[in-house]
């Protein structure tokens, strides 16, 4: 039984690497890199917001606003499925989606406005609402 | 005696730091805990392993891991309610500790490649392209799910010979005697156990510290 089932896991793991990302082209491989972009701004927030680098912060918060207000585009109809993470829910419930996708462009907008106040208080609970925005999406339209 | 102090207190400090894992798996303030936590759990696997071979008696693999048809047969009698006189554990018991030490292995060598797409990678998820972690992640996901299954198992099996079968195992855990125990322990396990353990945090975290990035 336990044989039957880490052969299971292992060929499961292969066949899905063997068609993971890497095979990602066009809108769905751009999507991609700009969200690894993201969690590289997010790790460099996160040193910042500890050291409390107002200048910092605010460049990174306006690349994910940025990211925020033009992500939608990025996910035209039909550009779903392997290799994409996307579920089908961000098409069947785009509402749902884009209400999403607006709660993180509000988040990432207060974020650029504490860095600016250079309020230290503000500006770490703005930086844990962006990264409760990141997951809020993902719970619901991204595969685990 | 049958278990010794290492097998009693890993144990339940297993429990405890695998209940915590499941707390912290998905909460973005508690990752880092939760990482640490995971390279604990594998310090503990290996030590564990290791404590197959050169335990005490009733803590070594040879004890306890049984043949395919061993395992049948005793997993036949435990249905049965057909007591085993056996100190150590059954060739059925002996199974789940196979399967809970592996999937508790798997879980924390997934978890050093890990992601959580957001801003936490696994000290070692440097060695692979980003879509090799995503991957790991899933299977990550995966093994967690069937290590709950598994303790389930674990959990309903301990009930049984406990309530229906009234063996006191859960007992035994707790200060190391059950009915037919011949062991005594002294000093002896305590210092070749203390090695075992310095030797696996040494070559594990000191290891993860050396070349992983945290
Ligand atoms: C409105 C929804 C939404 C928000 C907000 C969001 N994401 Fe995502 N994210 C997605 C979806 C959907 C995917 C899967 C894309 C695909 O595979 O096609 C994804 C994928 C990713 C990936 C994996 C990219 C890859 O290589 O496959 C990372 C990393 C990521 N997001 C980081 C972030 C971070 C960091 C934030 C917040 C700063 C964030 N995301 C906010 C929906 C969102
Ligand atoms: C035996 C030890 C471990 C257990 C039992 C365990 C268990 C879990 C569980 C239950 C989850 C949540 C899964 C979900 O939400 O579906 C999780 C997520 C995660 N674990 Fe572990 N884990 C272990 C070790 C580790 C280690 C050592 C690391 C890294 C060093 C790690 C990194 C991660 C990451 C990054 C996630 C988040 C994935 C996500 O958010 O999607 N884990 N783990």
């Amino acid at each position: 039984m336990k044989r039957v089932i880490f052969g299971a896991v292992s060929v499961w793991a292969l066949a899905s690497a063997a068609v993971a990302h890497s095979g990602a082209t066009g809108v769905v491989k751009e999507r991609m890199d700009r969200f690894e972009a993201s969690k590289d701004s997010a790790k460099v927030l996160r040193g910042a917001v500890k050291s409390a680098d107002f200048a910092a912060i605010e460049a990174e918060a306006v690349a994910l606003n940025a990211w925020a207000s033009e992500m939608l585009e990025y996910f035209p109809e039909g550009s779903g499925g392997s290799p994409s993470e996307a579920l089908d829910t961000v098409w069947s419930d785009w509402d749902g989606f884009s209400a999403k996708a607006g709660d993180y462009e509000m988040a990432t907008a207060k974020l650029v406005s504490a860095a600016q106040s250079q309020d230290a208080a503000a500006t770490a609970s703005a930086f844990k609402a962006v990264m409760g925005s990141c997951k809020g999406c993902h719970d619901d339209y991204k595969a685990d | 005696m049958v278990w010794d102090v290492w097998v009693r207190v890993g144990h339940w400090l297993v429990v405890a730091l695998i209940g915590f894992q499941f707390f912290s798996g998905g909460d973005l303030d508690l990752i880092d805990w939760h990482a640490w936590t995971g390279i604990a759990l594998l310090t503990w696997v290996a030590f564990r392993v290791l404590w197959g071979f050169v335990g005490t008696r009733h803590a070594r693999f040879s004890d306890f891991v049984g043949s395919p048809a061993q395992i049948k047969s005793s997993f036949r009698k435990l249905t049965q309610r057909q007591h085993e006189s056996v100190a150590g554990h059954t060739h059925a018991g002996g199974l789940g500790v196979i399967a809970l030490l592996g999937l508790v292995a798997l879980l924390a060598m997934t978890g050093l490649f890990a992601t959580d797409d957001i801003i936490f990678d696994g000290p070692l998820s440097h060695w692979v392209d980003s879509d090799v972690a995503g991957t790991v992640t899933s299977v990550h996901h995966l093994l967690s799910k069937l290590l709950i299954l598994t303790i389930v198992g674990h959990v309903v099996a301990i009930a049984w010979h406990q309530g229906v079968m009234k063996e006191p195992l859960i007992q035994g855990m707790l200060h190391g005697r059950k009915a037919g125990g011949q062991e005594a322990f002294g000093q002896a396990v305590l210092v070749r156990g203390l090695l075992v353990v310095g030797v696996c945090a040494l070559t594990i975290v000191g290891g993860l510290l050396a070349v992983g990035r945290f």
